[in-house]
Protein backbone atom coordinates (compact mmCIF):
# COMPACT_ATOMS: atom_id res chain seq x y z
CA UNK A 1 0.00 0.00 0.00
CA UNK A 2 1.19 3.45 -0.86
CA UNK A 3 2.41 5.77 1.83
CA UNK A 4 -0.07 8.34 3.02
CA UNK A 5 0.17 12.09 3.41
CA UNK A 6 -2.08 14.78 4.78
CA UNK A 7 -4.41 16.77 2.58
CA UNK A 8 -6.39 19.75 3.77
CA UNK A 9 -9.16 21.40 1.82
CA UNK A 10 -10.07 24.77 3.29
CA UNK A 11 -12.70 27.35 2.34
CA UNK A 12 -13.60 30.65 4.03
CA UNK A 13 -16.56 28.80 5.56
CA UNK A 14 -14.40 26.19 7.21
CA UNK A 15 -12.25 23.11 6.78
CA UNK A 16 -13.99 20.78 4.35
CA UNK A 17 -11.50 17.96 4.37
CA UNK A 18 -8.57 17.01 6.54
CA UNK A 19 -7.37 13.51 5.92
CA UNK A 20 -4.50 11.13 5.36
CA UNK A 21 -4.66 10.00 1.75
CA UNK A 22 -2.58 8.16 -0.83
CA UNK A 23 -2.99 10.42 -3.81
CA UNK A 24 -4.57 13.74 -4.72
CA UNK A 25 -5.61 14.87 -8.17
CA UNK A 26 -6.26 18.59 -8.48
CA UNK A 27 -7.37 20.85 -11.35
CA UNK A 28 -4.35 23.15 -11.67
CA UNK A 29 -4.34 26.19 -13.86
CA UNK A 30 -1.67 24.62 -16.09
CA UNK A 31 -3.60 21.37 -16.27
CA UNK A 32 -4.66 18.66 -13.95
CA UNK A 33 -1.95 17.29 -11.72
CA UNK A 34 -1.58 14.38 -9.38
CA UNK A 35 0.34 14.42 -6.14
CA UNK A 36 1.89 11.44 -4.39
CA UNK A 37 4.01 11.54 -1.29
CA UNK A 38 7.43 13.13 -1.77
CA UNK A 39 6.28 15.57 -4.44
CA UNK A 40 8.49 18.63 -4.99
CA UNK A 41 7.15 21.58 -3.00
CA UNK A 42 5.01 23.57 -5.36
CA UNK A 43 2.60 26.46 -5.40
CA UNK A 44 -0.02 26.73 -8.09
CA UNK A 45 -3.52 27.93 -8.83
CA UNK A 46 -6.61 25.84 -8.81
CA UNK A 47 -9.28 26.47 -11.38
CA UNK A 48 -12.91 25.51 -10.83
CA UNK A 49 -13.28 21.79 -11.36
CA UNK A 50 -13.02 18.44 -9.65
CA UNK A 51 -10.55 17.61 -6.96
CA UNK A 52 -10.26 14.01 -5.91
CA UNK A 53 -8.25 11.92 -3.54
CA UNK A 54 -7.49 8.24 -3.43
CA UNK A 55 -8.36 6.31 -0.36
CA UNK A 56 -8.62 2.54 -0.17
CA UNK A 57 -8.51 2.22 -3.97
CA UNK A 58 -11.46 4.54 -4.39
CA UNK A 59 -11.47 8.09 -5.63
CA UNK A 60 -13.49 10.51 -3.53
CA UNK A 61 -14.48 13.62 -5.45
CA UNK A 62 -15.14 17.23 -4.59
CA UNK A 63 -16.38 20.07 -6.76
CA UNK A 64 -14.18 23.07 -6.04
CA UNK A 65 -14.10 26.74 -6.97
CA UNK A 66 -11.00 28.72 -7.83
CA UNK A 67 -8.16 29.11 -5.38
CA UNK A 68 -4.65 27.85 -4.96
CA UNK A 69 -2.80 24.83 -3.79
CA UNK A 70 0.37 24.46 -1.82
CA UNK A 71 2.17 21.17 -2.14
CA UNK A 72 4.70 20.32 0.52
CA UNK A 73 6.78 17.21 1.04
CA UNK A 74 4.30 15.54 3.32
CA UNK A 75 1.15 17.63 3.00
CA UNK A 76 -1.11 19.32 0.51
CA UNK A 77 -3.00 22.47 1.40
CA UNK A 78 -5.80 23.48 -0.93
CA UNK A 79 -7.42 26.88 -0.43
CA UNK A 80 -10.50 27.49 -2.55
CA UNK A 81 -13.48 29.81 -2.34
CA UNK A 82 -15.94 26.93 -2.27
CA UNK A 83 -15.89 23.15 -2.10
CA UNK A 84 -18.68 20.56 -2.13
CA UNK A 85 -18.49 16.84 -1.45
CA UNK A 86 -20.51 14.67 -3.83
CA UNK A 87 -23.06 13.67 -1.20
CA UNK A 88 -23.99 17.28 -0.44
CA UNK A 89 -25.08 18.02 -3.98
CA UNK A 90 -28.70 18.21 -5.00
CA UNK A 91 -28.84 17.63 -8.74
CA UNK A 92 -32.12 19.43 -9.36
CA UNK A 93 -30.97 22.46 -7.46
CA UNK A 94 -27.71 22.65 -9.40
CA UNK A 95 -29.53 22.23 -12.70
CA UNK A 96 -31.77 25.16 -11.90
CA UNK A 97 -28.79 27.23 -10.83
CA UNK A 98 -26.94 26.36 -14.01
CA UNK A 99 -29.84 27.48 -16.17
CA UNK A 100 -30.03 30.76 -14.28
CA UNK A 101 -26.28 31.37 -14.51
CA UNK A 102 -26.16 30.60 -18.20
CA UNK A 103 -28.93 33.10 -18.82
CA UNK A 104 -27.17 35.72 -16.72
CA UNK A 105 -23.84 35.35 -18.44
CA UNK A 106 -25.42 36.13 -21.81
CA UNK A 107 -26.31 39.57 -20.54
CA UNK A 108 -22.80 40.42 -19.37
CA UNK A 109 -20.31 41.88 -21.78
CA UNK A 110 -16.98 40.11 -21.25
CA UNK A 111 -14.96 43.11 -22.43
CA UNK A 112 -16.76 45.78 -20.46
CA UNK A 113 -17.18 43.90 -17.19
CA UNK A 114 -14.44 41.30 -17.13
CA UNK A 115 -14.60 40.68 -13.36
CA UNK A 116 -18.31 40.04 -13.39
CA UNK A 117 -18.01 37.84 -16.44
CA UNK A 118 -15.22 35.80 -14.89
CA UNK A 119 -17.17 35.41 -11.70
CA UNK A 120 -20.17 34.04 -13.56
CA UNK A 121 -18.12 31.76 -15.74
CA UNK A 122 -16.38 30.40 -12.64
CA UNK A 123 -19.75 29.73 -11.01
CA UNK A 124 -20.87 27.90 -14.14
CA UNK A 125 -17.77 25.73 -14.10
CA UNK A 126 -18.35 24.89 -10.45
CA UNK A 127 -21.96 24.02 -11.18
CA UNK A 128 -20.89 21.73 -14.04
CA UNK A 129 -18.31 20.08 -11.83
CA UNK A 130 -20.99 19.55 -9.21
CA UNK A 131 -23.27 17.92 -11.76
CA UNK A 132 -20.60 15.59 -13.05
CA UNK A 133 -19.77 14.21 -9.62
CA UNK A 134 -23.29 14.04 -8.22
CA UNK A 135 -24.64 10.52 -7.92
CA UNK B 1 -48.51 64.49 41.85
CA UNK B 2 -49.03 61.44 39.67
CA UNK B 3 -52.30 59.68 40.21
CA UNK B 4 -52.61 55.98 40.81
CA UNK B 5 -53.83 55.43 37.30
CA UNK B 6 -50.86 57.28 35.82
CA UNK B 7 -48.42 55.09 37.70
CA UNK B 8 -50.22 51.94 36.68
CA UNK B 9 -49.93 53.03 33.05
CA UNK B 10 -46.24 53.78 33.45
CA UNK B 11 -45.60 50.34 34.92
CA UNK B 12 -47.41 48.66 32.05
CA UNK B 13 -45.42 50.60 29.48
CA UNK B 14 -42.06 49.88 31.12
CA UNK B 15 -43.03 46.21 31.28
CA UNK B 16 -43.65 46.22 27.55
CA UNK B 17 -40.31 47.85 26.88
CA UNK B 18 -38.65 45.28 29.06
CA UNK B 19 -40.22 42.49 27.07
CA UNK B 20 -38.83 43.99 23.87
CA UNK B 21 -35.33 44.53 25.20
CA UNK B 22 -35.28 41.05 26.63
CA UNK B 23 -36.33 39.55 23.31
CA UNK B 24 -33.68 41.59 21.50
CA UNK B 25 -31.09 40.34 23.94
CA UNK B 26 -31.99 36.74 23.22
CA UNK B 27 -31.91 37.29 19.48
CA UNK B 28 -28.52 38.98 19.74
CA UNK B 29 -27.21 36.11 21.84
CA UNK B 30 -28.31 33.57 19.25
CA UNK B 31 -26.83 35.59 16.41
CA UNK B 32 -23.64 36.08 18.38
CA UNK B 33 -23.21 32.36 18.70
CA UNK B 34 -23.57 31.95 14.96
CA UNK B 35 -21.18 34.81 14.26
CA UNK B 36 -18.60 33.31 16.58
CA UNK B 37 -18.85 30.02 14.75
CA UNK B 38 -18.32 31.80 11.45
CA UNK B 39 -15.16 33.40 12.80
CA UNK B 40 -13.87 30.07 13.97
CA UNK B 41 -14.69 28.43 10.66
CA UNK B 42 -12.94 31.15 8.70
CA UNK B 43 -9.76 31.14 10.71
CA UNK B 44 -7.95 28.18 9.09
CA UNK B 45 -8.44 29.74 5.67
CA UNK B 46 -7.02 33.12 6.62
CA UNK B 47 -4.15 31.59 8.56
CA UNK B 48 -3.11 29.37 5.67
CA UNK B 49 -3.46 32.23 3.22
CA UNK B 50 -1.25 34.40 5.37
CA UNK B 51 1.36 31.69 5.69
CA UNK B 52 1.64 31.14 1.97
CA UNK B 53 1.73 34.82 1.16
CA UNK B 54 4.36 35.46 3.78
CA UNK B 55 6.85 33.22 2.14
CA UNK B 56 5.95 34.45 -1.33
CA UNK B 57 5.98 38.20 -0.78
CA UNK B 58 9.12 38.20 1.32
CA UNK B 59 11.06 36.67 -1.56
CA UNK B 60 10.10 39.25 -4.14
CA UNK B 61 11.31 42.82 -4.17
CA UNK B 62 8.89 45.61 -3.15
CA UNK B 63 8.70 47.06 -6.64
CA UNK B 64 7.29 43.83 -8.04
CA UNK B 65 3.68 44.83 -7.54
CA UNK B 66 1.88 48.15 -6.94
CA UNK B 67 0.26 46.69 -3.84
CA UNK B 68 3.69 46.31 -2.26
CA UNK B 69 5.03 49.71 -3.25
CA UNK B 70 5.22 52.37 -0.57
CA UNK B 71 5.24 55.90 -1.91
CA UNK B 72 4.36 59.44 -0.90
CA UNK B 73 0.77 59.72 0.26
CA UNK B 74 -1.63 62.46 -0.81
CA UNK B 75 -4.94 60.73 -0.55
CA UNK B 76 -5.96 57.81 1.58
CA UNK B 77 -9.06 55.69 1.76
CA UNK B 78 -10.66 54.59 4.99
CA UNK B 79 -12.95 51.60 5.00
CA UNK B 80 -15.32 52.13 7.88
CA UNK B 81 -17.15 49.02 9.01
CA UNK B 82 -20.19 49.82 11.17
CA UNK B 83 -23.50 48.17 11.90
CA UNK B 84 -26.68 48.63 9.88
CA UNK B 85 -28.81 49.07 12.95
CA UNK B 86 -28.57 50.93 16.21
CA UNK B 87 -29.48 49.91 19.75
CA UNK B 88 -26.12 48.40 20.37
CA UNK B 89 -24.59 50.73 22.91
CA UNK B 90 -21.57 52.77 21.93
CA UNK B 91 -20.72 50.41 19.07
CA UNK B 92 -21.33 52.77 16.18
CA UNK B 93 -20.60 55.98 18.02
CA UNK B 94 -17.11 54.96 19.01
CA UNK B 95 -16.37 53.84 15.43
CA UNK B 96 -17.57 57.12 13.98
CA UNK B 97 -15.69 59.14 16.53
CA UNK B 98 -12.48 57.23 15.85
CA UNK B 99 -12.93 57.69 12.12
CA UNK B 100 -13.38 61.40 12.56
CA UNK B 101 -10.27 61.62 14.73
CA UNK B 102 -8.36 59.66 12.12
CA UNK B 103 -9.44 62.01 9.35
CA UNK B 104 -8.27 64.96 11.41
CA UNK B 105 -4.97 63.27 12.19
CA UNK B 106 -4.30 62.59 8.54
CA UNK B 107 -5.32 66.10 7.56
CA UNK B 108 -2.69 67.45 9.92
CA UNK B 109 -0.18 65.42 7.96
CA UNK B 110 -1.49 66.84 4.72
CA UNK B 111 -3.34 63.72 3.65
CA UNK B 112 -6.89 63.86 2.45
CA UNK B 113 -9.06 60.95 3.55
CA UNK B 114 -11.97 59.61 1.61
CA UNK B 115 -14.39 57.06 2.94
CA UNK B 116 -15.84 53.76 1.93
CA UNK B 117 -18.60 52.82 4.32
CA UNK B 118 -19.81 49.32 5.05
CA UNK B 119 -22.96 49.30 7.13
CA UNK B 120 -25.65 51.97 7.20
CA UNK B 121 -24.70 53.77 10.41
CA UNK B 122 -21.31 54.97 9.24
CA UNK B 123 -22.82 56.25 6.04
CA UNK B 124 -25.60 58.07 7.90
CA UNK B 125 -23.08 59.76 10.12
CA UNK B 126 -20.66 60.95 7.47
CA UNK B 127 -23.20 61.77 4.80
CA UNK B 128 -23.87 65.13 6.44
CA UNK B 129 -20.23 65.89 7.07
CA UNK B 130 -17.55 67.24 4.79
CA UNK B 131 -15.85 63.92 4.00
CA UNK B 132 -16.28 62.32 0.62
CA UNK B 133 -17.83 58.89 0.56
CA UNK B 134 -16.58 57.19 -2.57
CA UNK B 135 -18.65 54.06 -2.19
CA UNK B 136 -21.15 52.67 0.26
CA UNK B 137 -22.41 49.23 1.14
CA UNK B 138 -25.61 49.46 3.15
CA UNK B 139 -27.80 46.79 4.71
CA UNK B 140 -25.24 44.09 4.11
CA UNK B 141 -24.22 43.14 7.63
CA UNK B 142 -26.99 40.56 7.89
CA UNK B 143 -25.39 38.41 5.21
CA UNK B 144 -21.65 38.75 5.34
CA UNK B 145 -19.89 36.44 2.93
CA UNK B 146 -16.58 35.97 1.21
CA UNK B 147 -18.17 37.30 -1.97
CA UNK B 148 -19.23 40.50 -0.22
CA UNK B 149 -15.63 41.00 0.88
CA UNK B 150 -14.69 40.51 -2.77
CA UNK B 151 -17.11 43.21 -3.89
CA UNK B 152 -15.74 45.62 -1.32
CA UNK B 153 -12.19 44.88 -2.41
CA UNK B 154 -13.08 45.39 -6.05
CA UNK B 155 -14.40 48.83 -5.12
CA UNK B 156 -11.11 50.02 -3.70
CA UNK B 157 -8.48 47.89 -5.47
CA UNK B 158 -9.13 49.55 -8.79
CA UNK B 159 -8.74 53.03 -7.35
CA UNK B 160 -5.60 52.01 -5.56
CA UNK B 161 -3.99 50.47 -8.62
CA UNK B 162 -4.98 53.53 -10.64
CA UNK B 163 -3.12 55.64 -8.10
CA UNK B 164 -6.15 57.52 -6.87
CA UNK B 165 -5.44 56.52 -3.30
CA UNK B 166 -1.97 55.78 -2.05
CA UNK B 167 -3.06 54.10 1.15
CA UNK B 168 -6.04 52.08 2.27
CA UNK B 169 -7.02 51.67 5.91
CA UNK B 170 -9.75 49.65 7.54
CA UNK B 171 -11.50 50.54 10.80
CA UNK B 172 -13.69 48.02 12.56
CA UNK B 173 -14.50 46.56 15.95
CA UNK B 174 -12.59 43.37 16.42
CA UNK B 175 -14.13 40.71 18.56
CA UNK B 176 -12.57 39.70 21.85
CA UNK B 177 -15.56 38.46 23.84
CA UNK B 178 -19.26 39.19 24.15
CA UNK B 179 -18.55 42.16 26.39
CA UNK B 180 -15.32 43.50 24.93
CA UNK B 181 -14.78 44.80 21.45
CA UNK B 182 -11.55 46.44 20.46
CA UNK B 183 -11.46 49.29 17.96
CA UNK B 184 -9.01 48.23 15.30
CA UNK B 185 -7.46 50.46 12.69
CA UNK B 186 -5.14 48.77 10.23
CA UNK B 187 -3.44 49.63 7.02
CA UNK B 188 -4.48 47.24 4.27
CA UNK B 189 -2.56 48.72 1.39
CA UNK B 190 0.22 48.91 0.51
CA UNK B 191 1.37 45.69 2.09
CA UNK B 192 4.76 45.80 3.74
CA UNK B 193 6.03 42.30 4.38
CA UNK B 194 8.51 43.38 7.07
CA UNK B 195 5.85 45.06 9.17
CA UNK B 196 3.62 42.04 9.10
CA UNK B 197 6.47 39.84 10.20
CA UNK B 198 6.77 37.92 6.98
CA UNK B 199 9.76 35.81 6.36
CA UNK B 200 10.77 33.45 3.64
CA UNK B 201 9.96 29.93 4.54
CA UNK B 202 10.07 27.37 1.82
CA UNK B 203 11.49 26.98 -1.59
CA UNK B 204 8.75 26.16 -4.03
CA UNK B 205 8.34 25.28 -7.59
CA UNK B 206 6.09 27.99 -8.98
CA UNK B 207 3.57 27.31 -11.61
CA UNK B 208 3.02 29.75 -13.35
CA UNK B 209 5.77 32.25 -12.50
CA UNK B 210 6.34 33.80 -9.11
CA UNK B 211 5.19 37.24 -10.30
CA UNK B 212 1.97 35.94 -11.76
CA UNK B 213 1.19 34.08 -8.57
CA UNK B 214 1.87 37.16 -6.53
CA UNK B 215 -0.31 39.34 -8.72
CA UNK B 216 -3.21 37.00 -8.27
CA UNK B 217 -2.63 36.20 -4.62
CA UNK B 218 -2.26 39.71 -3.21
CA UNK B 219 -5.84 40.79 -3.98
CA UNK B 220 -7.05 37.55 -2.46
CA UNK B 221 -5.01 38.15 0.63
CA UNK B 222 -6.61 41.58 0.98
CA UNK B 223 -10.00 40.00 0.44
CA UNK B 224 -9.37 37.59 3.30
CA UNK B 225 -8.33 40.48 5.52
CA UNK B 226 -11.51 42.37 4.73
CA UNK B 227 -13.55 39.21 5.21
CA UNK B 228 -12.16 38.53 8.69
CA UNK B 229 -12.72 42.20 9.53
CA UNK B 230 -16.36 41.89 8.53
CA UNK B 231 -16.86 38.70 10.50
CA UNK B 232 -15.30 40.29 13.56
CA UNK B 233 -17.47 43.35 13.18
CA UNK B 234 -20.65 41.28 12.97
CA UNK B 235 -19.80 39.29 16.07
CA UNK B 236 -18.86 42.48 17.92
CA UNK B 237 -22.12 44.11 16.91
CA UNK B 238 -24.18 41.27 18.31
CA UNK B 239 -22.05 41.17 21.43
CA UNK B 240 -22.47 44.90 21.96
CA UNK B 241 -26.21 44.69 21.35
CA UNK B 242 -26.55 41.80 23.76
CA UNK B 243 -24.77 43.73 26.50
CA UNK B 244 -26.73 46.90 25.82
CA UNK B 245 -30.04 45.06 25.87
CA UNK B 246 -29.10 43.20 29.01
CA UNK B 247 -28.43 46.53 30.72
CA UNK B 248 -31.69 47.95 29.39
CA UNK B 249 -33.62 44.96 30.68
CA UNK B 250 -32.16 45.24 34.16
CA UNK B 251 -32.76 49.00 34.16
CA UNK B 252 -36.38 48.36 33.27
CA UNK B 253 -36.60 45.85 36.08
CA UNK B 254 -35.29 48.38 38.55
CA UNK B 255 -37.67 51.00 37.27
CA UNK B 256 -40.63 48.66 37.64
CA UNK B 257 -39.56 47.90 41.18
CA UNK B 258 -39.40 51.57 42.10
CA UNK B 259 -42.67 52.38 40.41
CA UNK B 260 -44.41 49.50 42.14
CA UNK B 261 -43.13 50.73 45.47
CA UNK B 262 -44.42 54.19 44.73
CA UNK B 263 -47.71 52.79 43.53
CA UNK B 264 -48.22 50.75 46.69
CA UNK B 265 -47.33 53.63 48.93
CA UNK B 266 -49.73 55.90 47.13
CA UNK B 267 -52.48 53.32 47.31
CA UNK B 268 -51.88 52.84 51.03
CA UNK B 269 -51.99 56.56 51.50
CA UNK B 270 -55.31 56.90 49.74
CA UNK B 271 -56.79 54.02 51.75
CA UNK B 272 -55.61 55.61 54.96
CA UNK B 273 -57.13 58.93 54.00
CA UNK B 274 -60.41 57.28 53.09
CA UNK B 275 -60.50 55.43 56.42
CA UNK B 276 -59.80 58.61 58.30
CA UNK B 277 -62.64 60.28 56.48
CA UNK B 278 -65.04 57.45 57.28
CA UNK B 279 -64.00 57.41 60.93
CA UNK B 280 -64.29 61.19 61.06
CA UNK B 281 -67.75 61.04 59.47
CA UNK B 282 -68.94 58.37 61.93
CA UNK B 283 -67.63 60.38 64.86
CA UNK B 284 -69.47 63.42 63.59
CA UNK B 285 -72.73 61.46 63.23
CA UNK B 286 -72.44 60.10 66.78
CA UNK B 287 -72.11 63.75 67.86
Amino acid sequence: MAQKFKVELVTPKGVVLNKEVEEVIAPGIMGEFGVLIGHTPMLTFIKPGILSYLENDRFVKYAVGSGFCEVLKDAVNVLVVEAYPAESIDKNEVNEELVRLEREILEVNAVEHPTEYNKLSDSIKVARAKLSIAN
Amino acid sequence: MASLRDIRKRIASVKNTQKITNAMKMVAAAKLRRAEEAIKAGRPFSDKMREVLMSLAARTNPGAHPMLTVGPVKKALLILVTADRGLCGAFNTSLNRRAEAFIKEMKAKGVEVELLTVGRKGNDYFRRRSSTIVHKFSNVMGSVSYELAGDICAAFNERFIAGEHQEVYILYNSFRSAVTQVLTLRRLLPITPEEEGWKPRRAYLYEPSEEELLTALLPRYIQVQVFTGLLDSVASEHGARMTAMEAATSNAKEMIYKLTLKFNRLRQESITTELMEIVGGAEALKG
